[in-house]
């Protein structure tokens, strides 16, 4: 009966919360907020367990003077100073009706000048973490890592103001660049006598340069010709390779969730249930 | 000199006259709105109504201002009608208005008022009710593809049931897990694993716990050491459940201790720092991130890199995959986290389930391929039929 019951119950909510994505009628319309708050109600209860057994396993580590134990007192001196100064709304006004967020609550004071500069802090260790993930992350060990590292380079120049100035200051250093790294790769197909490659990266280095040099003998005569900038190439990373790439994940999510969901309805899958005996 | 004061004179005196006489002429008054209709909107739970009309043709028209009166409904019969309400004003070219916080089973009065800059006038009063409806239409197509992909979830679920045997391609990061498990075993250090910072109404925390049995259960029998850190109360209870399960499924329910699964706080960086102290201090042999995440996905695991643990992370957030991949040795990406449960426990009925799920992309691959040739062909000859075809898998189809 342990699993039976909740099977039953995460079936029935189940198939109500599908109906209700396609139904707006009353009650379907209501049914998700209901049952949010339900959950947020259940949520609170719940946190007299999480805050019991924080206390119970750092008062558990400071009796018996464990390693780290001056941590340990550390958290409790911050959760039992904070529990005291919101259940008795010290420094502000008392009373139910009155918010603990009141003129004068050391409960906000507390809030305004230890939590959130504490929170900032952990949180700016993220610039440090990036730096050290994008240093390991950019290194060019393979094939996929040189790519991701170029694209990274370019993406780092387009959204700097070097990279407007450089194509502007420079117009068709890019096709440039990437002809005559093209026409390097020719070469070496040269080199090691593979004709069919050979054929294929030195038209497409051909055309690259001819355009760009066309593009120059175009705006020497004082017309109008359109040569890549920074900015431009960055746009389109972003807006095709990138994104068809971040779709492929969010559909493969989507359908994720969708089965996931069906194996829970349906009770396929019930090891989050846990123990069948008490 | 008679010529310039002459000029003067008749700048000063005559010429304002006509300007002025202009300024006195009474204004045209513009004409009311026309065509004006008060619809219910539909696909939704009863509680909007729009306003259309016909922009005025006077050309003065500055703005519209749309009124709405209440009259008795079908819940207060007995009500008396309110007076003129102003819902609000649109700019001239604006031909309509929603009024979306109408009550359902209400009728209202409405009129749009066309101003001048000194004139205006009503449009006829129009009646409107909201009502409620029973499908989305807009959804449609949802329902069609998403029953679609259920309907073959349930089938291949079937099929598994009944023996036929199904090819489930290898996940590194999974195969993984086995040998993580092992050095942590060897070193005599324990393994952390994070199910993420959402609570239980989180799919991706469900997907995280699952996974979390079948590891506790191989940590059980390694009889290696397991710390469940969790920032919700309702995740510590079931983790300890599951993780109980696992124990007692290894035959070793002795060296269960809840407090593997232990609370510490819902503050996200608090719980990033409380973390990352434990890492520091204990330095795991193998770190395993599995449920969702955001910004405390790289500040857990680039400290999990520097103390030199396996990592093997696990989300469906698309925005911390980057980082979790250049942290972690692992990563399953995205559906990989929902396949993890149904691929490493082997039961045919779970992996049934994600044949079902390739159905879907096969769905999704067709429609991407169509839409990809239907769009260029459009392009190239301007053909009416194609440019439809794209626009309605656009537009109505995956909306």
């Amino acid at each position: 009966m342990r699993r039976q019951i909740p099977l039953l119950i995460t079936f029935v909510v189940g198939v109500i919360m599908l109906f209700e994505a396609f139904i707006p009628h009353p009650p379907f319309d209501q049914l998700n907020e209901s049952l949010s708050i339900t959950f947020d109600v259940l949520a609170a209860f719940a946190f007299v367990l999480g805050g019991g057994n924080l206390a119970k396993i750092h008062l558990a580590k400071i009796s018996r003077s464990q390693p780290g134990w001056g941590y340990s007192a550390v958290t409790m001196a911050g959760f039992f100073a904070m529990l005291a100064i919101g259940l008795f709304k010290v420094g502000g006004p008392s009373g139910v009706k009155h918010a603990l967020e009141a003129e004068g609550s050391w409960f906000q004071a507390a809030y305004d000048y230890c939590f959130l500069p504490l929170s900032a802090t952990t949180f700016s260790l993220l610039a440090f973490f990036v730096a050290s993930a994008s240093y390991r992350a950019f290194r060019a060990k393979n094939r996929e890592a040189t790519v991701l590292l170029i694209a990274a380079l370019i993406i780092l120049l387009g959204r700097t103001l070097v990279g407007a100035a450089l194509t502007e200051t420079l117009p068709g250093s890019l096709e440039l660049l990437f002809g005559a790294l093209l026409a390097y790769l020719a070469w070496e197909q040269f080199r090691s006598k593979r004709w069919i490659p050979l054929a294929l990266i030195g038209t497409v280095a051909a055309f690259v340069l001819a355009r760009t040099l066309y593009g120059y003998l175009i705006l020497a005569g004082g017309g109008d010709f359109y040569l890549l900038t920074v900015p431009d190439l960055v746009n389109w990373i972003m807006v095709v390779p990138q994104l068809a790439g971040q779709r492929a994940i969010m559909i493969g999510i989507c359908l994720g969730i969708i089965s996931m969901s069906l194996r829970l309805i349906l009770g396929v899958e019930r090891s989050y249930l846990g123990s069948d005996t008490d | 000199m008679k010529l310039p004061c002459a000029l003067a004179l008749w700048f000063a005196v005559l010429a304002p006259v006509p300007l002025l006489e202009a300024q006195h002429a009474p204004a045209e008054a513009p004409s009311p709105p026309s065509g004006v209709q008060a619809l219910d909107v539909p696909n939704d739970s009863g509680h909007a109504i729009e306003i259309r009309w016909k922009d005025s043709p006077h050309p003065g028209v500055l703005s519209y201002e749309v009124f709405r009166s209440r009259l008795p409904g079908e819940t207060d019969p007995g009500a008396p009608e309110t007076p003129w309400m102003s819902l609000g004003t649109v700019g001239p070219g604006e031909e309509s208005w929603t009024f979306s916080s109408a009550e359902r089973g209400i009728r209202y009065s409405f009129k749009v008022v066309a101003t001048t800059a000194d004139s205006s006038a009503d449009s006829k009063i129009v009646t409107g009710e909201s009502r409620a409806q029973w499908f989305d239409r807009e959804k449609f197509w949802i329902l069609v593809i998403g029953g679609t992909i259920c309907l073959f979830v349930i089938l291949f679920i079937q099929l598994a049931t009944r023996g036929r045997k199904l090819f489930v391609r290898k996940i590194a990061g999974l195969e993984a897990v086995d040998e993580a498990v092992g050095r942590a075993t060897e070193m005599g250090r324990p393994v952390v694993f994070v199910p993420g910072i959402m609570d239980m109404d989180n799919v991706q925390t469900l997907a995280g716990l699952t996974l979390l049995g079948y590891v506790s259960r191989t940590i059980a029998e390694y009889d290696a050491r397991l710390d469940v850190p969790v920032s919700r109360s309702l995740v510590m209870t079931t983790g300890r459940e599951v993780v109980k399960q696992a124990y007692l499924e290894a035959g070793r329910p002795e060296s269960y201790n809840e407090d593997m699964v232990h609370y510490l706080t819902d503050e996200q960086f608090g719980y990033v720092a409380g973390v990352n102290g434990m890492l520091l201090r204990d330095e795991p042999a193998t770190c395993l991130y599995m449920g969702a995440f955001f910004a405390e996905s790289l500040l857990l695991a680039e400290t999990g890199n520097r103390i030199g643990a396996i990592q093997i992370a696990g989300t469906a957030m698309p925005s911390q995959l980057p980082f979790f991949v250049a942290a972690c040795d692992y990563t399953l990406m995205g559906e990989e986290l929902f396949a993890a449960s149904a691929y490493l426990s082997g039961d045919p009925k779970q992996l049934g389930s994600l044949k079902g799920q390739d159905v879907g992309k096969l769905i999704v691959m067709g429609a991407i391929l169509l839409g990809s040739v239907a769009a260029t062909l459009a392009l190239w000859t301007g053909s009416g039929s194609l440019q439809s075809v794209v626009d309605f898998l656009k537009l109505e189809m995956f909306v």
